[in-house]
């Protein structure tokens, strides 16, 4: 196996041509090299895209918040602008793996590995992310419901496709994103259920909400039915719980031997659903938690 | 005054291990050594018809490739109780290195020796085995049925029982029962749970073509190891040579014997290979083919009066040993004399214990040694008599503990015991009286509990239990212990030391204990049931007063002074210019020791004894808050109190407590092995094992209560294993406090409290 170090865009892109496809790009890591090790995964050529200057930088740029593709997971939940700007991202980063881990992990791998409870993935979900794709046909931008082909499969292929960067829109005053996840263990461990919310709240109300939910099915799963259900709909405990029973109508968890039945998922959804919800009122003080 | 009993010294081996020099024996590298890999049953139950090897052979750079074909096919049973049971009973000799019946998915079928260890796991991929499954069966209710599939047709003809019922009996369980006024009866069904040390198990074996073999092992009884080695390969027990590297990380009772088959199947290949071999256990095969604590039930009910005096304690334990007994019958006795019979005072008790066979990994010692179950099964019905009589669960307990002199069940006398102070301090410290009963309302509930038991401090009078040793003092007057003890990580051969330098007078700085190695010291059983610091301590105690009376009086013949007036103080001889005529000046021991060396003398003493018993006490207290909406438990604090006599060096007791707390909180809130017919058990790794992290823990105000035993060495008893014996029965009555509901099952689990929740309170948990 070849292990190639890059040092701009232009030399991801020219080693993944001359593997013809072979390569899969490397970050983290730790996630591939596993799957490489069990034999999940295969690559004869290992692209590190870790020290590109650019793939590193987290910046306000033109009303977005700009995050690159190789910024670990520790310094996207440490970086002051995410704090300000969206603490829910800071905390689902915060619960990936363990410190270990974050220290080498990235927001890029968390949403390209595909797994549905990717706690960052989740956070993310919520806030509009743009994720900036360069291959050699050009640069365009995706949005989230494009990434996920299946369980633990992206559309993006990383032996010939490089994210560059994810672009989130920064908020407005009147809207706040939250991250609920229900946990055996804070550390290394998956969670039993997590649920990231964003929404606007005006004169007591919803103007609208994005509420997204894991592992319920592929990647991050819309809660449509609440979502276009809540808009316009008062802010209060009747409010959440109404959404929370929406909610299952997009849920399908599966029964996991050590993280919960699928009748424990169900019957914690709504909660956590609920408490995203009033974590968003609470920040935006229209409650208070 | 003591110079080094209870003194906070820092343990002996703290460098190696902050460092990461100290050698374990994963790191154990030898000239010319191959590695193994095994291959091993996907069935739960099936006869292994046959073996082809020959695709296997023919890779490169397979050395050897070790079967039931060219193996010993002696029977033996992977724990020390193979060598330490005592007459008339007899040890469960079940095992095989490679047997032809595999009776649970994980046994051995076969193992290869390779240059390297892709080239060994690839090639037991090549070997074909053809099985014929046979019927299975894995709950222990199922196994007790009549007509249940035998898992061990030739050693439980007709059943799936093995050893035979374990029975206690005290006064007349059947004639007191109507004297009770109030009853209480339950079932408690248990998990499986895993020992999950941090090092998995593992040995290097080197065989010598002129006989001999040295084994580096992951053994917390090398001589045991030794002996079971000898006895399955027919060697001379003299020719074996068992020693840890000398670091063992964790034992918690997994690697009493033999570390699983580690050591046999390392040895096998070497002995065909005549090269070292390397195993070690994949943290997948520790999870999956090595032993876990017994999981099962136990039907437990007691009767007592209406001020609350107990009359009758009435059990029956059927337990989930597995596919091998291993320590099954064993521990289902201890489970009873411990956790059932030991921790009040009772004038009636029965108890039958049943280790029973199922086509599971087999189930065997992990720290308590069925202490904690037995303890859990007391607890439910003492909690309950309170509840029924409507008496302070406290009280209750203060008023029916076992006293000094008690007339109980255990052959040796109760010399002391402070657990009433146990009971107090702890309910002192989690506020007892301010917090317990208190109504809660809303998502978030609190509660308080609290619990208590007591263990032993090692296995004798039970078990083969006892230990030798050797001490010298060298020419240069310092000492050196050596033993065959391990250490498996608590510090007790640091705690030892300070025992062996008190004892014979002489400064710790300079005194040496050599440990961990069959070559080194005598026979030692090896650190299980709480015993190394206790019954080697006693040793050292006793074989120190006689190497400092030797010194002594070859000083007194030497300077021309009567022994009487002579003491070893530090280091030093000092006479005594009262009750000498020859007031001497104080005289180095290296001085003495190297004018006795001139004259062909070393100071030397050996010892061996049988230890007394002494049994320890404890009591936790524990906090918890309960979301009723999501059935997560969450444990605040645990206030652990304990009477381990007098604590040797506190802050190691303080560390056992801690790290058996938070095996404790495990017990009652996450672990638990899950089973799926035809796969196995789910948890074959920590990620799908939820252990507690320092995120789960809670704060733990460890309390060692003001004590003195006097069997014990200076007074000292055993802790090891206690640090978890009563937490998960607090925890368990802290979250009835909390909720209102008793649970009958472990681990307290989101799931299963949640579904309780909404049995007791209905589905709308919102505005409770």
């Amino acid at each position: 196996m070849k292990y190639l170090i890059a040092n701009s865009t232009a030399e991801v892109l020219e080693f993944l041509k001359e593997a013809g496809g072979t390569a899969s790009i490397l970050a983290g890591g730790t996630d591939l090299i596993l799957d490489i090790e069990s034999g999940k995964k295969k690559a004869d050529t290992l692209v590190d895209v870790t020290r590109i200057p650019e793939l590193k930088k987290i910046e306000e740029v033109d009303g977005f918040l700009e995050i690159g593709a190789a910024a670990t997971l520790t310094e996207i939940q440490k970086n002051p602008l995410v704090r300000k700007y969206f603490p829910s991202l800071a905390k689902g980063c915060k619960t990936v793996g363990s410190s270990l881990i974050q220290n080498v992990a990235t927001l890029a791998g968390n949403v390209i590995t595909a797994q549905p409870a990717a706690d960052a993935g989740m956070a993310l979900s919520v806030l509009d992310p743009r994720f900036v794709l360069v291959d050699e046909e050009g640069t365009r931008e995706c949005g989230v419901d494009e990434m996920y082909a299946g369980f633990g499969v992206s559309t993006l292929d990383s032996g010939r496709t490089l994210m560059t960067k994810i672009k989130i829109p920064l908020p407005n005053k009147n809207e706040a994103a939250s991250f609920q996840r229900l946990e055996l263990r804070k550390s290394l461990s998956l969670p039993m259920l997590n649920v990231a919310a964003m929404a606007s709240i005006k004169d007591g109300k919803f103007e609208w909400v994005r509420l997204r939910m894991a592992p319920v099915g592929k990647g991050p799963v819309r809660a449509a039915e609440a979502e276009e259900w809540l808009v316009g709909k008062e802010v209060s405990a009747e409010t959440f719980k109404k959404a929370g029973e929406l909610a299952l109508e997009n849920a399908n968890p599966r029964s996991n031997p050590l993280r919960g039945s699928k009748e424990y998922r169900e019957s914690t959804l709504p909660v956590m659903v609920r408490r995203a919800l009033l974590e968003i009122a609470t920040q935006l003080n229209v409650m208070e938690g | 005054m003591t110079k080094y009993v209870g003194k906070n010294i820092p343990r002996l081996d703290g460098y190696d291990k902050a460092t990461g020099r100290g050698l374990y024996t994963t790191d154990v590298n030898l000239p010319h050594m191959l590695h193994a890999a095994v291959l091993r049953s996907p069935y739960a139950h099936a006869k292994v018809v046959s073996i082809d090897v020959s695709e296997a052979e023919k890779m490169d750079g397979v050395v050897a490739i070790a079967t039931r074909d060219n193996t010993p096919r002696t029977y033996f049973n992977v724990t020390a109780s193979m060598i330490l049971t005592v007459p008339p009973a007899k040890p469960v000799l079940d095992q095989q290195i490679f047997p032809d019946v595999v009776r649970y998915i994980g046994d051995e079928v076969a193992a290869v020796a390779a240059e390297t260890l892709e080239i060994a796991k690839e090639a037991i991929k090549k070997i074909k085995v053809v099985y014929e499954e046979l019927p299975a069966v894995y709950d222990v209710e199922e196994a007790m049925k009549d007509g249940a599939p035998q898992v061990q047709p030739d050693f439980s003809p007709g059943n799936n029982l093995c050893g035979g019922v374990i029975k206690i009996r005290q006064g007349d369980v059947d004639a007191a029962w109507d004297e009770g006024e109030v009853y209480a009866e339950h079932t408690m069904y248990l998990p499986r749970v895993k020992q999950a040390q941090l090092e998995t198990h593992g040995a290097v074996a080197s065989y010598n073509p002129d006989g001999n073999l040295k084994v580096y092992s992951t053994t917390q009884t090398p001589y045991p190891c030794k002996v079971i080695i000898a006895t399955v390969f027919g060697m001379p027990s003299s020719y074996v040579r068992v020693k840890n590297p000398p670091h063992v990380g964790g034992g918690f009772g997994v690697r009493i014997g033999i570390s699983a088959k580690a050591e046999l199947i390392a040895s096998a290949l070497s002995i065909i290979a005549k090269r070292p071999v390397k195993y070690i256990y994949s943290r997948e095969e520790d999870f999956l083919a090595s032993d876990t604590r017994h999981g099962g039930l136990i039907k437990c009910r007691l009767a007592a009066k209406k001020d609350g005096t107990f009359v009758a304690l009435d059990a029956k334990a059927c337990m989930n040993t597995g596919a091998y007994a291993t320590f099954g019958p064993d521990l289902v006795a201890v489970l009873g004399a411990c956790g059932i019979a030991g921790i009040y005072g009772i004038p009636n008790i029965r108890y039958d214990g049943h280790a029973i066979y199922t086509n599971q990994q087999t189930a065997g010692a992990f720290r308590g040694y069925g202490t904690p179950q037995g303890t859990i099964a007391t607890e439910m019905c003492v909690d309950s008599i309170a509840k029924q009589l409507g008496m302070d669960a406290l009280e209750l307990r203060l008023k029916n503990t076992t006293r000094v002199g008690a007339d109980w069940w255990f052959p040796y006398p109760v010399k002391s015991t402070y657990l009433n102070e146990c009971l107090e301090q702890c309910a002192e410290s989690i506020g007892w009286k301010e917090k317990r009963g208190k109504k809660q309302t809303g998502t978030i509930r609190r509660g308080v509990g609290i619990a208590c038991g007591t263990h032993v401090s090692n296995a004798a009078p039970f078990c083969v239990d006892y230990d030798a040793a050797y001490m010298r003092i060298e020419s240069d007057g310092t000492l050196h212990v050596a033993s065959s003890i391990p250490e498996i990580g608590p510090g007790v051969t640091t705690g030892l030391l300070q025992i062996a330098a008190e004892t014979v007078g002489v400064p710790l700085e300079t005194s040496r204990l050599a440990y961990g190695d069959t070559d080194v010291g005598p026979f030692d059983i090896g650190s299980h049931a709480s015993r190394t610091l206790y019954a080697v301590g006693h040793l050292f105690v006793k074989i120190g007063k006689e190497l400092k009376k030797q010194i002594l009086e070859w000083a007194a013949k030497f300077l021309y002074v009567d022994v009487e007036t002579l003491d070893l103080v530090d280091g030093e001889i000092i006479g005594s210019c009262e009750k000498s005529r020859l007031c001497i000046k104080p005289m180095p021991l290296g001085e003495l020791a190297y004018e006795a060396h001139l004259r062909g003398k070393q100071f030397l003493v050996h010892g061996c004894e049988v230890p007394p018993n002494s049994p320890p006490w404890h009591a936790h207290a524990a906090e918890v808050e309960v979301d009723m909406e999501t059935g997560m438990v969450k444990v605040l604090k645990v206030a652990a109190a304990h009477d381990v006599g007098v604590a040797i060096n506190p802050v190691l007791v303080e560390g056992q407590i801690e790290g058996a707390v938070a095996m404790g909180v495990g017990y009652a809130i996450r672990e638990e092995m899950t089973y799926e017919e035809g796969k196995g058990f789910y948890n074959d790794s920590y990620h799908k094992y939820m252990l507690p992290t320092m995120d789960e823990m809670p704060e733990i105000d460890t309390i060692i209560v003001d004590a003195f035993d006097p069997a014990g060495p200076y007074g000292a008893k055993g802790i090891g294993e206690c640090g978890l014996v009563p937490t998960a029965p607090a925890i368990i009555s802290a979250v009835e406090d909390a909720i209102g509901i008793r649970f009958y099952e472990m681990p307290m689990t989101p799931g299963r409290v949640l579904k309780k929740i909404k049995e007791v309170y209905g589905d709308d948990l919102e505005n409770l």
